[in-house]
């Protein structure tokens, strides 16, 4: 799912960074993490139940955060909990995805080459 | 100039915590107050962004409890980001696959005087 969302964002002409998590080494999932949110304008935390991945996201967000990008979280059915931290934080839900693409869209086209 | 220790832990593990807290004390260390009960939104996460920034470490104090809250990862990507030193406290066997996010320095909690004796020389030296 995030591999296809990430496909739809390079369809409209912008750069993704996708975290495809291999398990192994702590440390090496955590310095490509900050390296792709380093690079990164933007940190999309798309956001699942039952997903291994939703651990990994809020850490990402904190990061983005702290380093000054924007965050939006994508949530595929998630309840409040999980999401708690992010609380306050505009995001969609994955079936308003079009609605963000085109948002997206019109912020990106501002810039030169935006990126996420 | 003081030592300053934040300690990452679930409200259910509050009082695991205070004697970890005690312990870190008698070590010479500061421990940083509890961030206030706000509800979750910007006011809470600008809290926590602002006491971290202050601690020289953060322990992290791994339960199931813990490992399970998003509010342990949210505060560990805080402190990474602030390039903060994370100590992992690991209560549990069953926080085993919280790992990877953590890396180095995992403390296992019987293994607490060992650690102690090393927080020593940080907190004379601070």
């Amino acid at each position: 799912m995030a591999r296809q969302i990430s496909n739809e964002i390079r369809r409209i002409g912008l750069a993704t960074w996708l975290d495809e998590m291999d398990l192994y080494g702590g440390d090496d999932i955590k310095s490509a993490i900050r390296s792709g949110i380093e690079e990164s304008q933007e940190v999309l935390v798309i956001i699942s139940p039952n997903s291994q991945m939703s651990q990994w996201v809020i850490y990402e967000a904190a990061i983005a955060e702290i380093w000054g990008k924007r965050i939006t979280p994508i949530l595929n059915n998630v309840g409040p909990d999980v999401i708690a931290p992010l609380k306050g934080i505009k995001g969609y839900d994955l079936n308003e995805f079009d609605k963000y693409l085109l948002e997206l869209a019109r912020r990106a086209g501002h810039t030169k080459q935006g990126r996420k | 100039m003081s030592y300053r220790i934040f300690i990452s832990h679930s409200a259910k593990d509050k009082h695991l915590a205070q004697d970890l807290a005690h312990r870190l004390e008698e070590a010479g260390a500061t421990v940083l107050v509890d961030v206030p009960d706000f509800s979750p939104g910007e006011e809470l996460r600008h809290k926590i962004r602002e006491t971290l920034r202050t601690a020289d470490e953060v322990v992290v104090l791994l339960t199931d409890n813990s490992a399970h809250s998003p509010w342990t990862r949210y505060e560990i990507g805080v402190a990474d980001a602030l390039n903060k030193r994370v100590t992992p406290v690991i209560v549990n066997e069953g926080v085993q696959n919280f790992l990877p996010m953590i890396g180095a320095n995992v403390v296992p909690y019987n293994a607490l005087p060992q650690y102690i004796s090393s927080l020593k020389k940080r907190t004379k030296a601070a």
